[in-house]
């Protein structure tokens, strides 16, 4: 006697189908074990790869060259002034006076971060307040150390050409400031006029004034 | 197995009812593995999020000096 589960067998038409089902299902199964390569691996099913990456911006100057340092000399005689002036890399040269030029370079400013970044610049003294004396100046320029360090210029005045050193407030002089190797360093020269009669009280002294560099991010 | 008890069900023209079903599970169990195959690997994408979110960037402050030493010339008169 056949069990229930014979005698209420399937036809073969549904039989038919059931086995197409199947072998689609194996093949399916097959080529996905291929096409992503799961028996060569020794790791087995991976649950998930997701990496999540973030890469923090970052600003950062580095003033290479920090001080510019004419050390001590004295305006000619017979003259009212000497004429300082730094030469980027090279070495800076005066006139009307003796100081040494030797340690006088510019200032070198890169942005060694990650974005590019806008360049400010502020001094701590005016020409009266730093060197006195009848008819002082103390100006600066900007310009790049590399071939197009600065995308977009700010204060275009002081592009190349001297100006005075801005004392109440920063100047913007480089709005985009490139990070890149040897695309992002930049001199800040300084032209000094020393007049003959300074101050007494500054006469023989190492006199000094600080220049605030800021990398902000870029305009 | 599932396939070869097939064929001899098939033989008498009606074919077991238990061993469609075990054909079928079978089935569907391939596809199940399947379709986790597939999803495993297409989530397995390296997905690089860069936030470059400039309003946190910390400004950079250096300072540099100018400095000389003026002596005065006991000599200079202007003319």
């Amino acid at each position: 006697m056949k069990s229930n589960g014979e005698s209420k067998g399937v036809s073969r038409n549904i039989f038919n189908l059931v086995l197409a089902f199947f072998i689609f299902a194996l093949i399916v199964f097959v080529f996905s074990l291929i096409y992503f390569e799961i028996l060569g691996k020794t790791t087995g099913f991976a649950s998930y790869g997701y990496v999540n990456l973030t890469i923090n911006t970052q600003i950062t100057l580095n003033v290479t060259n920090n001080t510019v340092n004419w050390g001590p000399g004295m305006v000619n005689a017979g003259l009212v002034n000497a004429t300082l002036i730094t030469h980027g890399g090279s070495i800076g040269t005066q006139t009307g006076g003796n100081w040494s030029g030797t340690n006088a370079l510019a200032l070198f400013v890169e942005n060694i971060g990650n974005i590019n970044c806008s360049l400010s610049i502020q001094a701590g003294k005016s020409a009266a307040g730093f060197l006195s004396g009848t008819g002082p100046e103390y100006q600066w320029n900007v310009s790049n150390a590399h071939a197009n360090a600065c995308g977009a210029w700010g204060e275009l005045s002081s592009k190349g050409v001297f100006v005075d050193v801005n004392v109440s407030a920063a100047a913007t002089v480089c709005n985009k400031l490139d990070f890149h190797t040897g695309k992002r360093g930049m001199y800040i020269d300084f032209r000094l006029v020393v007049p003959y009669d300074v101050n007494s009280t500054i006469a023989n002294a190492l006199i000094a004034d600080t220049i605030t560099i800021s990398g902000n991010t870029a305009v | 197995m599932a396939v070869k008890n097939a064929e001899k069900s098939v033989s008498s023209g009606k074919v077991s009812r238990k061993v469609v079903i075990a054909l079928l599970i079978l089935a569907a169990l391939l596809i199940v593995a399947s379709v986790a195959i597939i999803t495993s690997n297409n989530s397995a994408k390296l997905i690089v999020e860069n936030n470059n979110d400039n309003s946190n960037v910390v400004p950079a402050v250096e300072s540099a000096k100018v400095s000389l030493i003026i002596n005065p010339n006991p000599d200079n008169i202007p003319k």
